[in-house]
């Protein structure tokens, strides 16, 4: 009787297995978890939301607060998952991003990154300027070549990485959200069946003290 | 249809925790340690579910496959549930830790209704009835864990009815897959270990 339930049992795993196997082979991350994502360039803060799967979460609610929790600007996502905002303070923001009933992600943006951003915006709005006077520099031909102070040179070279690294921003963005791996599955997978062994172990532990006790 | 940190309010994070442990405390009564491995089995299948995305519908979906637990567990849907979500909340960051009482209360209730709907349906004799039976186990259970979900939004201010219809919308699909395996499965479980479903119905 006890060998019928057990071949029974190990048939039922087999089979069992046998349908979770083609589950297990489509692990390409996909699956109910939202990702928002900021950055801020150019004095605004531009964000990115995502589904786990890399779908765009379009018109979705982004709220944004500031440090001591009341909210300052809401907004909804457009087509692509992006929604920007010209940050009123200084201060670190958080913002969240609700998606569809039920999921929300938050990220903060800290004070640091938006003074970077902002001193980027705030060079690119005078670069004009600045390019204008350095063209009526050329023009007497007297120097016959640019020359650029230091700070001049560390705003050029910051705007142009700035936007360089734009992409690879995004890039880091979306593989961040990508959070399922095969590890994390089979991960899982050991803890249910290492949760089973030992509910087994202790079941034939107490099993055998009560044969031990009888005897 | 994992509802994640943040959103939902103490009372309502404390029904779903205290009625997921009596939920569970009835599941645990009620496996016998024969049936362990069973429970660990649905409990992976249910992990991995989750990671099946259905392109379809208006948002993102994933199987769920709680019907089908439901149908083979019976109350011991409780416990493989809330391990496989905790896996999920821990491991994948789906849901999370404080809303892991809501979320398996969310679907495991469903789970062991369909089991006490249908169970004898998938039992009998007549194939129709089998068919029916497992089909509704399938969509209804996710279904059910929809409105489920709508009900806990309730409290934070979203309306029911605008909730509802769009989870049920968008799990639509899902739904109509989800009755399609489950009669693929009793089908198959029918053919080739009957005792299977019986054993699961007198378990209970």
């Amino acid at each position: 009787m006890q060998r019928t339930e057990v071949s029974r049992v190990i048939k039922y795993i087999v089979f069992l297995m046998g349908i979770s196997l083609p589950l297990l082979v489509n692990t390409s991350a996909r699956a109910h978890k939202v990702t928002v994502f900021a950055y801020v360039e150019g004095g605004r803060v531009y964000t990115e939301s995502y589904y786990a799967d890399g779908t765009r979460c379009r018109n979705s609610n982004i709220t944004v607060y500031d440090e001591q929790g009341h909210e300052v600007l809401t907004g909804k996502t457009n087509e692509k998952g992006e929604f920007s905002f010209t940050p009123p303070s200084d201060g670190p923001l958080k913002i969240v991003l609700d998606a569809s009933p039920g999921h929300r992600a938050e990220t903060v943006v800290s004070e640091s990154e938006l003074r970077a951003g902002e001193a980027v915006g705030k060079e690119r709005s005078t670069e004009t300027e600045e390019t204008q006077k350095h063209a009526t520099c050329t023009v007497q031909p007297r120097t016959g070549n640019i020359t650029l102070t230091r700070k001049e040179l560390k705003e050029i070279l910051d705007d142009t990485l700035d936007r360089k690294l734009r992409p690879v921003m995004k890039l880091l963005a979306e593989n961040r959200q990508h959070g399922v791996s095969a590890r994390d599955v089979f991960a899982g997978l050991g803890y249910i069946f290492g949760i089973m062994g030992i509910v087994i172990y202790i079941r034939d532990i107490k099993k055998q003290g009560e044969e031990g006790t009888d005897d | 249809m994992h509802i994640s940190e943040g959103i939902l309010s103490a009372p309502v994070l404390l029904t779903g925790a205290t009625l997921t442990v009596i939920g569970t405390g009835i599941g645990l009564k009620k496996t016998d340690y024969e049936k362990v491995p069973e429970v660990a089995v649905l409990s992976s299948v249910f992990f991995v579910a989750s990671l099946i995305h259905v392109p379809l519908g208006p948002t993102s979906v994933h199987l769920i496959l709680n019907g089908l637990l439901g149908l083979l567990l019976g109350w011991s849907a409780f416990p493989a549930i809330l391990v496989a979500l905790f896996l999920q909340a821990i491991l994948f960051q789906f849901g999370g830790l404080t809303t892991l009482g809501v979320n398996t209360i969310n679907m495991a209730l469903p789970a062991v209704a369909c089991y006490f709907a249908f169970g004898k349906a998938v039992t009998s004799e007549k194939n129709w009835a089998v068919i029916g039976g497992a089909f509704c186990c399938g969509f209804l259970s996710v279904g059910l864990s929809g409105l489920l979900v709508a009900l806990s939004l309730l409290f934070t201010g979203q309306s029911f009815l605008n909730v509802a219809r769009l989870i049920l919308l968008a799990h639509l699909p899902v739904m109509i897959i989800e009755g399609v395996i489950t009669v693929f499965v009793v089908k198959f479980l029918k053919k080739v270990k009957p005792e299977i479903l019986e054993v699961a119905n007198a378990a209970n």
